[in-house]
């Protein structure tokens, strides 16, 4: 659930607004900071799923 | 710079002869052959994926998308990319269970079986073909229109197609997908360490990040925002390049047969986290030098822009390496798309072991000269086209995705629809079809209509198992 609204924030004015590049960050344009920690939510996800698939795993003692 | 790059290129040549007779076994199995034992561990599983994802346009395509189209691009392709990467984590674990389930071979093979129906099994090899061959092409039409350009004395431009057609086809008929795995390997550590430094350089040419911006931003402000100065960063553009990147693990042979020769499921999901990282490292460095060049070649064209920027602008060693990554890249890419192809074609083959491996060796070679023929003959917008492809390709994500989760025989109006969308969109290619309908991008306009038929079809036949 996490990932899909990720997904549709990605495509609101919240990380793409019309032609504007401000507030910037260590000199990044808004856009692509923004873009980076979107980027970042990603990895989250996938270690997140990482995490919580080896946890279940070893409660069911399965391999693969 | 030449010196360096015979240096580099020799060094680079040894590695790939000795990771082909590492990987050449006598009287190895089919499944050795092609799936490379299923017993690629992490670290070897991350630089192959990045190696099959990252070809030519990484060097040439992306840094010339950031430098004339802007920041936009990293909405384009890295967050684009990030989703793609949790998808190895999702899709990854369904494929690996069906795959143990039906004795994977290749996805066509695969879907045919699932079906029932040996039709499912030509569509997924059909869809494949018309969108990774033209892809190929490109690289390799790229790579040799670059090297004549840094060369021009040296050789004309279809011998260096040539060249890499036979060096590929050399090793990937003697080691089979474990040469290949190698070789993505020694790619991808190139690509990482030269994309890297040149990054860096062209940060430190300007100071630091903020002064890059800067001055970027007295060049042309629209290029720190979407749409970009050419307005094509559109939020259509941008979500149907997402939904087809997103979808690769699922619709692209290269990547969904990485997935499954990995040794564990475990070793997957490092592979999943670890690409997302090295991902991360190049495209940062790629919107570097995008912006480098949007500042100092402003109204160069691609070649000039990526000679000077990847070469001279660089100390003498690094161009050299610089030349061989880049052909190592496309080599790498090339190789991979050119071998899946192989895999599903073999996935379809009937008989014993020893007849459908020379029948898929023949077939292998068969594809690389279409290639090469190609290759001649293409256009040269070499992202869009990549574009194309994966877009092409993602049409056949219902069948593929349903056949993968399905708990029984999938219906065949997924396979009608799949088809009819495959060749709505290849005809748009060729301007039969509008690429907007009432506003509406066409492959916007594919994926809603494949969505809602395939929910009904899931849901009239209740195909899906539970996990």
């Amino acid at each position: 659930m996490g990932v899909i609204i990720l997904s549709i924030l990605i495509f609101t004015p919240l990380v793409i607004p019309k032609n504007e590049f401000r507030p910037e960050l260590m000199g990044m344009p808004y856009t692509l900071w923004a873009g980076i920690l979107a980027y970042f939510g990603y990895v989250a996800f996938i270690m997140i799923g990482i995490y919580a698939h080896s946890k279940v795993k070893k409660e069911e003692g399965g391999n693969d | 710079m030449t010196k360096w790059f015979w240096f580099f290129g020799v060094i680079f040549i040894l590695l790939l002869i000795i990771a082909s007779s590492r990987a050449f076994k006598k009287n190895r199995s089919i499944d050795d052959y092609m799936l490379a034992g299923s017993n690629i561990g992490a670290i070897l599983g991350v630089l192959t994926y990045a190696a099959a994802l990252f070809s030519a346009f990484i060097f040439i395509g992306v840094p010339d998308f950031f430098r004339v189209h802007g920041v936009g691009a990293w909405i384009f392709l890295p967050v684009s990319d990030g989703i793609m990467f949790f998808m190895i984590f999702w899709f990854g674990y369904n494929l690996r269970k069906k795959a143990r389930a039906t004795g994977y071979k290749g996805m066509a093979g695969m879907m045919r079986d699932i079906f029932g129906n040996k039709w499912a099994g030509y569509l997924v090899f059909t869809g494949a073909f018309l969108f990774l061959i033209p892809y190929v092409a490109i690289q390799i039409r790229g790579m040799s229109m670059f090297f004549t350009a840094i060369f021009p004395e040296m050789l004309p431009s279809w011998s260096w197609a040539l060249i890499i057609v036979a060096i590929m086809l050399a090793y990937s008929e003697l080691g089979g997908l474990k040469a290949i795995v190698f070789s993505d390997a020694i790619q991808g550590v190139l690509l990482l360490t030269v994309l890297s430094i040149i990054g860096y350089n062209c940060v430190i040419h300007f100071g630091n990040v903020k002064e890059l911006f800067n001055q970027v931003q007295q060049v042309d402000d629209r290029l720190l925002s979407t749409p970009g100065p050419e307005g094509l960063f559109t939020t259509q553009f941008l979500v149907a390049s997402f939904l087809a990147i997103m979808l690769l693990p699922i619709s692209q042979p290269q990547f969904s047969s990485r997935i499954v020769v990995m040794k564990s499921m475990k070793e997957t999901y490092k592979m999943a986290g670890g690409v997302s990282i090295v991902a991360f490292i190049v495209f940062v460095a790629t919107a570097f030098i995008g912006m480098y060049g949007a500042v100092r070649y402003t109204d160069s064209s691609t070649v000039e822009f990526v000679q000077n920027a990847l070469l001279f602008d660089q100390p003498d060693f690094l161009a050299g390496l610089a030349i061989v990554g880049l052909f190592a890249a496309v080599l790498s890419t090339s190789n991979a798309q050119i071998f899946a192809l192989g895999s599903e074609f073999r996935s379809l083959l009937k008989g014993d072991d020893k007849s459908v491996l020379i029948r898929t060796k023949i077939a292998l070679f068969i594809f690389a000269l279409i290639v090469m023929a190609f290759s001649v003959i293409i256009s040269d917008e070499l992202v869009l086209l990549a574009r194309v492809s994966f877009t092409g390709t993602s049409m056949l994500t219902p069948v593929i995705l349903i056949g993968v989760l399905s708990k029984k025989a999938p219906g065949k109006e997924l396979l009608i629809v799949s088809a009819i969308a495959l060749f709505v969109f290849l005809f748009s290619v060729f301007q039969l079809i509008p690429e907007n309908i009432m506003g509406i991008r066409l492959d916007i306009g594919l994926y809603v209509i494949l969505f809602v038929i395939t929910i009904i079809s899931i849901v009239a036949r209740g195909t899906l198992r539970k996990n």
